[in-house]
């Protein structure tokens, strides 16, 4: 599903070379759970974010369902996200001026659902994590870990193909953040691809493949069950 | 979707309020400006269309050549004969009519005078104009020598509810006749959007009856505006190419050399014709363009506003944008979006402008000078819309592409590449915001300079403590009488009588000779006269340069005695004024002496050369009575005031008596500049407050941003006024390139304006620089309250905010 060749990344800052990712080959499969570990500034999210066509690479080449997405242009990406790709952000990024419904609803509404489905949709999705009562409050009225929980749901309402989560549990309590893991567990089982960020070793057992990155570099790789 | 973004755009505007003010604020100003410029423009537009063959009707004008081929004068209107030969000779010509102007007519019904502005017309004079009868016949109605049409409003002013046809009214014409005038038919009021206007119609069969066939063949007699309607289908260039001819048969084989006619089409009189004679003073086209000019001006500096507002706060919507694209928003969607936004600003302004606008409306009438008609407003529904749209457009469109280029990203990153561009073109639209209300404001100073300029230079006689009081012809005959009485006054310095007065323009004049190397010589200029009585020297304060003024005493100075002034003595070619003194002369049918040579003063208005002219003595021949009061009399006007009146109505008991100052009537020669002078503070004003708007609104952004910064700034050691300095500088500096811009363009332009005037002032340096430190001192003002607060603010709390 995801090709990864030789990719690096790098900022260049008027004579100065920065690089973030070197040398990435990488194959993930559809049905792979992955998860990306590393020390802190190892280059962990920018991967994510090129693999989710949020970053543009230096060099090297990336297929996306065989889409050389190197050579996409922005229609055809803004396709892959209405369709496949559901993003989790490290820093959640709700949009502050729409409520938890509106911003459940805003990733329907560019896939163009119509009403009646999109509210059972976001219904669905305020049951299974639990925050009907909060749907009409705005982001800066919920906690840390709210605000999580609502990007996850976010990135899931689309059943998307993919699942790209950068430390999706990072600022929830071990219970709440070991229930979303389960979530990505059956949502890997019923086929979806999940690719997720994580500094905690027990949350990466998750995944069927954990890559390790250092320094721009893949270090090594585990592979489970 | 709609629903989604509607909710966005509104959640905006209310959680940053002071800029969707400022942005409201100046987009409503704009288009309200804008939309009042359209019904102006609509209005000066419409001028005599409401004749339903306004495109077939010219009016006839007349050129006069000096001997080296230049005009001398252009009038308006001409002489009796034309409009009869016109119907005859050509047979293009379907319809010809003469209306003359009558003055203010005293009508006397069941012993009650009534004023009205007569014109006198001929019958046939309905064929030509649209002007619907209530009641009457239009084809009969001036047919009839004393018949006499009124207006409906005028009809009901003199008759109430009384059935007014065939009612008489008494037209006193001389102290022993008066006419009986018989009410032959009602109109509608003419439109305001007439380039003439009256309440009561003569018939030109009467006033040929009273003045006599000698009159009506003089070609001298310049006082007829002259229409002609043309046959359907036919060309007006076969009329002009035929003048020549016309002029020929008429008035002999050089004709052309020193006259010719033109036509000139009606739908153009009110605001192409700026003749010599007018029935009233016109509108201009020029001033139409200015004015659409400078609404739309006004209205793109509020756009320019909101693009300098919009991508300065980008940043804010820079986390929006990103994750919707994220979430699968396309750069269409985000560019609809922001563009909604700007049409709900748009809309929400527009209503705002036509509020501004509906309350203003008495206010505006009054300060512009024209009438908002309701056919007018109606018409313009649909461009008021389209402005609108318009405006979302032109104001929305860069901000909504700029900001959906964003690549989703962005949120991750500090914001900084693209931020230099952008402040480079944010800077030009400031510049050019400021260089605009710079202009503005200089064109402003140079306009009430010219003005005051104006109205305080000194003319060469003393236009103070006059009072003009219009005579009749009962006041004609007992002139003497009333002179003498006022005399008897102390507070009263003189009284004299002229058919003009200065100020009123040199209207009249006669083919003139003098001997000149002995030989007997036509003048080969236009030497105009006015008709005065003694004393008129003396009361108007005309200095003599030579010889003497007129005297009671000479038998021989009515009629027979000349006084020019220093311009035409140089334009004949006399050396000195000494020179033309006892010199025989011949004008018109008189023949006399120059017995005077008055200085040069401002007659007519300083956008004319002084031009020559002189003065005889016509005792019985004049219109307008001037009383000089004594200097002392200030405390004591309205003593003499009513003293004045009540000797005026021991003369006539039945007149209502009415006085100007000479003083206003200079000051109203310059009525056009003072409308633009109005029209440019407001404008210039409103420039500045929307330039000072979106200033403000960028400085308090930035320095909002900045917060933190001089926080540490402060920590390190900074004083407020430095800090005031840093973050003021470089809008001082975009200010001080305004003024670089501005400068040139301002002087073009005054330059080009104050040519208007024949006597203008130079233009002076502090006009620029006041203007200059004015629009720099708003300009800091505006901003200081932000900047001083962020300047003063506790570092601390500085630190804490972010
Ligand atoms: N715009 C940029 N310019 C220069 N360097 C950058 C930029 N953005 C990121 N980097 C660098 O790229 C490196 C990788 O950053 P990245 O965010 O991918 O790290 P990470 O592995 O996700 O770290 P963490 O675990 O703290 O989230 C860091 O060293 C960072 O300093
Ligand atoms: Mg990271």
């Amino acid at each position: 599903m995801i090709k990864l060749v030789d990719v690096e990344k790098y900022y260049a800052n008027k004579f100065i070379k920065t690089w973030v990712l070197r040398n990435i080959n990488l194959t993930i499969h559809e049905g792979d759970f992955v998860s990306i570990m590393g020390p802190s500034g190892a280059g962990k999210s920018t991967l994510l974010h090129i693999i989710g066509m949020l970053d543009d690479m230096s060099g090297g080449e990336y297929y996306f369902m065989d889409e050389p997405v190197h050579k996409l242009n922005e229609k055809k990406r803004t396709a892959f996200h209405q369709q496949y790709i559901g993003f989790v952000f490290q820093a959640y990024h709700l949009i502050d001026e729409l409520t938890v419904y509106e911003n459940l609803e805003t990733p329907l509404l560019y896939k163009k659902v119509k009403t009646a489905e999109r509210k059972s949709m976001i219904a669905d999705m305020l049951d299974r994590f639990n925050i009907v009562a909060k749907k009409d409050l705005f982001p800066n009225q919920l906690s840390g870990g709210q605000q999580q929980l609502v990007a996850v749901a976010r990135a899931l309402i689309i059943n998307p193909k993919i699942i790209l989560a950068d430390e999706p549990t990072g600022n929830l309590n071990s219970k709440q953040g070991l229930e979303i893991m389960e979530m990505l567990k059956q949502l890997n089982k019923e086929g979806t691809t999940i690719i997720q960020v994580t500094h905690d070793e027990n949350k990466a057992a998750f995944g069927n493949r954990i890559i390790h990155l250092a320094d721009g570099y893949v270090e090594k790789e585990e592979q489970h069950g | 979707m709609i629903k989604n973004y509607f909710k966005i755009a509104v959640r905006n505007l209310l959680k940053y309020k002071s800029y969707a003010i400022i942005n409201l604020l100046g987009l409503s100003i704009g288009m309200a400006s804008v939309i009042l410029i359209m019904l102006y423009v609509n209005f000066e537009t419409s001028f005599d269309i409401y004749n339903k063959n306004a495109d077939r009707i010219y009016r006839v004008t007349r050129e006069w050549f000096n001997s080296d081929g230049s005009t001398s004068i252009y009038f308006g209107f001409v002489a009796p004969p034309i409009a009869p030969l016109f119907k005859n000779d050509f047979e293009q010509v379907e319809q010809a009519v003469r209306i003359a102007q009558a003055g203010i007519a005293n009508l006397k019904y069941q012993d009650k005078i009534y004023q009205a502005e007569m014109l006198s017309a001929d019958p046939e004079v309905f064929d030509v104009f649209t002007f619907p009868f209530i009641q009457g016949d239009p084809a009969s109605a001036l047919q009839i020598p004393n018949g006499l049409v009124l207006t409906q409003s005028t009809a009901q002013k003199i008759f109430g509810n009384k059935n007014p046809l065939h009612q008489i009214l008494i037209l006193p014409v001389t102290k022993d006749i008066q006419i009986d005038l018989i009410v032959t038919g009602i109109i509608n009021d003419p439109p305001v959007n007439s380039h003439f206007h009256f309440e009561a119609l003569n018939s030109m069969v009467g006033l040929r009856q009273f003045y006599g066939e000698e009159e009506f063949s003089n070609w001298g007699s310049n006082n007829y505006a002259t229409y002609i309607l043309l046959k359907e289908g036919a060309n007006v260039e076969n009329i002009n190419r035929a003048i020549p001819q016309f002029l020929i048969k008429h008035l002999g084989d050089n004709a052309n050399e020193w006259n010719t006619l033109h036509l000139q089409p009606l739908k153009n009189i009110h605001l192409h014709s700026h003749l010599d004679a007018e029935f009233e003073p016109n509108g201009n086209i020029i001033y139409v363009y200015i004015l659409s000019i400078i609404a739309v001006i006004i209205l793109m500096l509020a756009c320019v506003n909101f693009i300098n507002l919009a991508t300065a706060r980008s940043t804010t919507r820079v986390k929006e944008i990103g994750i919707k694209k994220v979430v699968g928003a396309n750069r269409r969607q985000i560019i609809v979006q922001f563009l909604g936004e700007t049409f709900i600003l748009s809309i929400m302004s527009l209503l705002i402008a036509i509020g501004i606008l509906v309350i203003l409306r008495p206010v505006i009438q009054n300060f512009f000078g024209f009438t908002i008609l309701e056919n007018n407003v109606t018409g313009l529904i649909l461009p008021v819309i389209s402005l609108s749209v318009i405006v979302g457009l032109f104001a929305g469109s860069y901000p909504a592409f700029y900001m959906a280029q964003f690549p989703p990203l962005l949120i991750l990153r500090a914001f900084q590449q693209s931020r230099t561009l952008k402040s480079s073109l944010r800077k030009a639209l400031v510049i050019s915001q400021f260089s605009i209300s710079i202009i503005l404001m200089i064109c402003l100073g140079v306009v009430f300079e010219q003005l005051n300029y104006c109205k305080n230079k000194d003319l060469g006689f003393d236009k103070e403590q006059l009072l003009n009081l219009p005579a009749n012809r009962e006041m004609i005959d007992n002139y003497e009488a009333f002179k003498a009485r006022l005399m008897q006054n102390p507070n009263i310095a003189g009284v004299t009588a002229s058919k003009r007065v200065p100020s009123a323009g040199l209207a009249d004049n006669s083919e003139a000779t003098v001997y000149f190397d002995k030989k007997e010589m036509t003048l080969g200029f236009r030497l105009a006269n006015v008709r005065v009585n003694y004393d008129f020297l003396q009361v108007y304060g005309i200095k003599l340069a030579a010889g003497r003024d007129f005297d009671q005493t000479y038998a021989t100075d009515n009629g027979y005695a000349f006084i020019l002034n220093e311009t035409a003595v140089q334009k004949i070619g006399w050396k000195s004024p000494s020179e033309a003194l006892d010199q025989p002369m011949t004008y018109g049918g008189l023949r006399g002496q120059i017995i005077g040579v008055i200085k040069d003063f401002h007659y007519e208005s300083f956008h004319k050369s002084i031009a020559p002219f002189m003065l005889f003595i016509a005792p019985d021949d004049f219109n307008t009575i001037t009383i000089k009061l004594a200097p002392q009399t200030h405390n004591t006007f309205q003593e003499t005031a009513a003293f004045l009146k009540s000797i005026w109505q021991e003369y006539l008991p039945n007149d209502t008596f009415h006085y100007t100052f000479l003083n206003d009537r200079y000051n109203r020669l310059y009525n056009t500049e003072q409308k633009q002078g109005n029209l440019l503070t407001l404008f210039s004003l409103l420039a500045i407050f929307i330039s000072c708007l979106g200033l403000l609104g960028l400085v308090s952004f930035f320095t909002q941003r900045k917060t933190k910064e001089i926080g540490i700034r402060k920590a390190l050691g900074a004083s407020i006024p430095g800090i005031i300095l840093y973050l003021t500088s470089s809008y001082i500096k975009w200010i001080v390139m305004a003024n670089i811009i501005a400068f040139p363009v301002a002087w073009y332009a005054m330059n080009k304006w104050l040519q208007n005037f024949a006597y203008h002032v130079n233009m002076k340096m502090w006009v620029y620089l006041v203007a200059a430190a004015t629009v720099l001192l708003i300009a800091m003002l505006s901003v200081s309250w932000q900047v001083i607060r962020a300047a003063t603010a506790n570092p601390v709390e500085a630190l804490r905010y972010e």
